[in-house]
């Protein structure tokens, strides 16, 4: 341990002040008991417009070194270096603790700064977590193409990776794409591959249609219990010959198709689905609901295939790291009530309108008109008619005090997308854009956004504020700010270009993990600038929409990313504990240790 | 023709009460629904204001003394932007600057 020098500590008050948490007698009481510590002042003990003053009692107190602590100490600095000179000391020595700069809030924070300061040490140095062994199997939570990357990357390292979803098959949004943004690819043609590599991967074990239940031990070391719902079909013997669907009395609405159509209670999510195998939805199910009907078992060509009084297990998995890719939740529609989601049935949303647009989807690509099918539930058919003018509102749910305030950011781009799209389609269709500000951020994205103006379509600068039906068509209420115009627009159908939400789950899974969020609900990442993959806890990484709204491209940064980080982890056999266990004692002792 | 500008007229408007015309983030919702159906109520309105337009606000004198104050375009405004007391408060210049009340 090196020489201590006497030194005096000042606490500055500029800068807003202190937090309120920050107890400065408590600090002061500290301080004191370090002994090289000869005197710690508060603003209203040093007159500081009096130099003289100043730098005699520096002088009595023989005081070599200044720590000067707050806000803004910088400030100061130059005021104490030219007293110490004056005082034929070295004005080098005067140190900063900076509680901006450490994001300090509350008292422990704050007296581990000032360890730190005193001692000379980098506070990032003593506050590195200390290392643990690591157990080389990885656990992603989310089968998303986030996830699937991810796992990709890991397996490909030749790590086991536990892939777990909560739905019958992994592919997540990205699988209800019609084509990618800018560039205009094909979104299946990119993700199934990547699916299909994943169920054939000798290293990645996917636990489909299962939740995680609880996490225990820490990072290195976690224990994870995930319950395996009941898919009451056998995976290992389905041949998803579809008999069974075709039987089924039992109906519920799509979650693959948006809800433009309705699936069997027994089904595939979809054609392309990895496992491609049936599964039963309890909530439709005739026979887990009123315990008649087992129509599937009948016609089934597998032997004890299909078991109805299958029950959810539980298993117990062991894992060194975590990666959480849990995606997001599309804002529902109907809370904007201006708009008149629910109530007129040509007001799409823009998830909708994408599987209106797949080949693979109900009207096979045919973008028409909602209808009520035989049973009475709304639906898009092939057969029913196709709009002449459409028009996408941008900014729905998102940059809103009522709703969400963050920009979801992937939005303005679809809307462009779903632009392009209609008029390939449909062009004769006239087509209105009706925007606040035009965020085309990203590569390529502000070309895009100038090739689809060139190509006829009408992108307006200014928000829509009401939809209304008026005489059949409906009503399109806004202002064209750069013509300085009130537009009155009627259209055959309007596009809610629908923001991104957290889901419900990523508050309990954030307890379970035990990993902060934001204000919004998204995941928080230890530092947003040099650190956007690692969270508070050790061994737990986000990636993907469920960290904050992003593109595609980004998913894939980010997941790769998560990805290198277990990589990095399992190839040293160690990793680090969480930032958020470091205690005071901890740091102060190390920082003691390395001065 | 030249548009003069005047940079200390936000601080006059200040002086006469609370205000938060910055907040507007120019999504002209307000404008659409205006049962008034001006082009000018009240987006474009603060965007003088603001600029300091103060030749443009006395022109439209009308216009601001029109608003029905019913905040209709406070309801569906996503930033919170309390239009009729900012409006209540270029009347009060108006009144007080212009016509010297």
């Amino acid at each position: 341990m090196a020489e201590q020098k006497l030194t005096g500590i000042y606490f500055c008050d500029t800068g807003n002040g202190h937090a309120k948490d920050i107890d400065i007698n408590e600090i002061k009481t500290y301080l004191q008991t370090l002994r090289e510590v000869v005197s710690v002042w508060e603003p209203k003990e040093l007159d500081l417009t009096n130099f003289e003053e100043t730098k005699k009692k520096l002088e009595n107190l023989k005081i070599e070194r200044m720590i000067i602590a707050g806000q803004t100490p910088g400030v100061f600095k130059a005021f104490f270096a030219r007293a110490l000179n004056a005082n034929g000391k070295n004005g080098e020595e005067v140190v900063l603790a900076s509680f901006k700069e450490h994001l300090v809030v509350n008292t422990q924070q704050a007296k581990t700064i000032l360890t730190c300061a005193f001692y000379g040490v980098s506070f990032t140095l003593a506050a590195m977590p200390e290392e643990t062994e690591v157990h080389p199997d990885t656990l992603v939570i989310g089968g998303g193409i986030a996830g699937i990357q991810a796992s990709l990357e890991i397996a490909d390292a030749g790590q086991k990776v536990y892939l777990l979803e909560k739905t019958g098959t992994i592919g997540g949004h990205m699988a209800m794409f019609d084509k990618t943004f800018p560039t205009l690819d094909c979104a299946a043609c990119i993700l199934t591959p990547k699916m299909v590599e994943v169920g054939q991967h000798a290293n990645i074990e996917m636990l489909t249609y299962s939740e995680v239940k609880s996490v225990s031990g820490g990072p290195g070391n976690y224990k994870v219990k995930v319950l395996k719902k009941a898919r009451r079909v056998n995976v290992n013997t389905c041949i998803g010959c579809g008999t069974c669907a075709e039987k089924c009395p039992g109906r519920a609405s799509s979650e693959f198709d948006a809800g433009t159509t309705m699936r069997k209670a027994i089904y595939i999510p979809f054609a392309q689905a990895v496992p491609n195998k049936y599964l039963i939805d309890e909530d439709a199910c005739l026979y887990v609901k009123k315990g008649k009907c087992s129509a599937c078992v009948k016609v089934c060509p597998v032997p004890d295939c299909i078991n109805l009084d299958e029950k959810d297990a539980e298993i117990e998995i062991t894992v060194g790291n975590i990666i959480v890719s849990t995606g997001f939740k599309p804002f529902d529609a109907k809370r904007a009530e201006q708009f008149g989601y629910g109530r007129f049935p040509n007001v799409v949303t823009s998830l909708e309108l994408e599987r209106l647009i797949n080949a693979g989807g109900p009207t096979s690509g045919e973008i028409t008109f909602r209808s009520k099918d035989k049973f009475g539930n709304w639906v898009f058919t092939a057969d029913s008619e196709s709009p002449k003018s459409v028009a996408i509102v941008h900014c729905v749910g998102s940059r809103d005090e009522h709703y969400n305030k963050y920009c979801s950011t992937v939005c303005c781009m679809y809307s462009l997308k779903l632009a392009h799209l209609v008029k390939e389609k449909l062009p004769e269709t006239e087509v209105h854009e009706y925007y606040i500000d035009m965020r085309a951020f990203g590569k390529g994205y502000e070309e895009f956004y100038n090739r689809i103006k060139d190509e006829g379509i009408n992108v307006v600068r200014g928000s829509t504020v009401k939809v209304e039906e008026e005489d059949g068509k409906l009503l399109v209420k806004s202002q064209d700010i750069h013509g300085l115009k009130l537009l009155k627009q009627h259209v055959d159908m309007v596009v809610l270009a629908v923001g991104l939400e957290p889901r419900e789950e990523t508050k309990d899974l954030s307890q379970i993990l035990g990993v902060s969020t934001t204000e919004d609900g998204w995941f928080k990442e230890l530092s947003s600038v040099t650190d956007p993959v690692n969270t508070n806890v050790g061994g737990v990484a986000v990636a993907g929409v469920c960290h904050g709204p992003k593109d595609i491209p980004d998913t894939v940064a980010q997941a790769s990313a998560a990805a290198s980080r277990v990589i990095q982890s399992i190839i040293q056999g160690k990793i680090k504990k969480s930032v958020k266990d470091m205690r005071f004692e901890e740091v102060a002792a190390k920082a003691k240790q390395q001065s | 023709m030249t548009t003069r500008v005047d940079p200390g007229f936000m601080k006059k408007v200040k002086g006469l009460g609370d205000q938060n015309m910055e907040m507007c983030f120019n999504c002209s919702k307000c404008t659409a629904i205006c049962p008034m159906d001006t082009n000018l109520l009240p987006r474009s309105l603060f965007r003088y204001a603001l600029l300091g337009m103060t030749d443009k606000i006395k022109a439209e004198q009308e216009s601001i003394y029109s608003c029905l104050l019913c905040k209709l375009c406070e309801e569906s405004c996503p930033r919170g932007v309390k239009i009729a007391d900012n409006v209540r408060l270029l009347r009060s210049y108006l009144n007080r600057d212009v016509f010297n009340i």
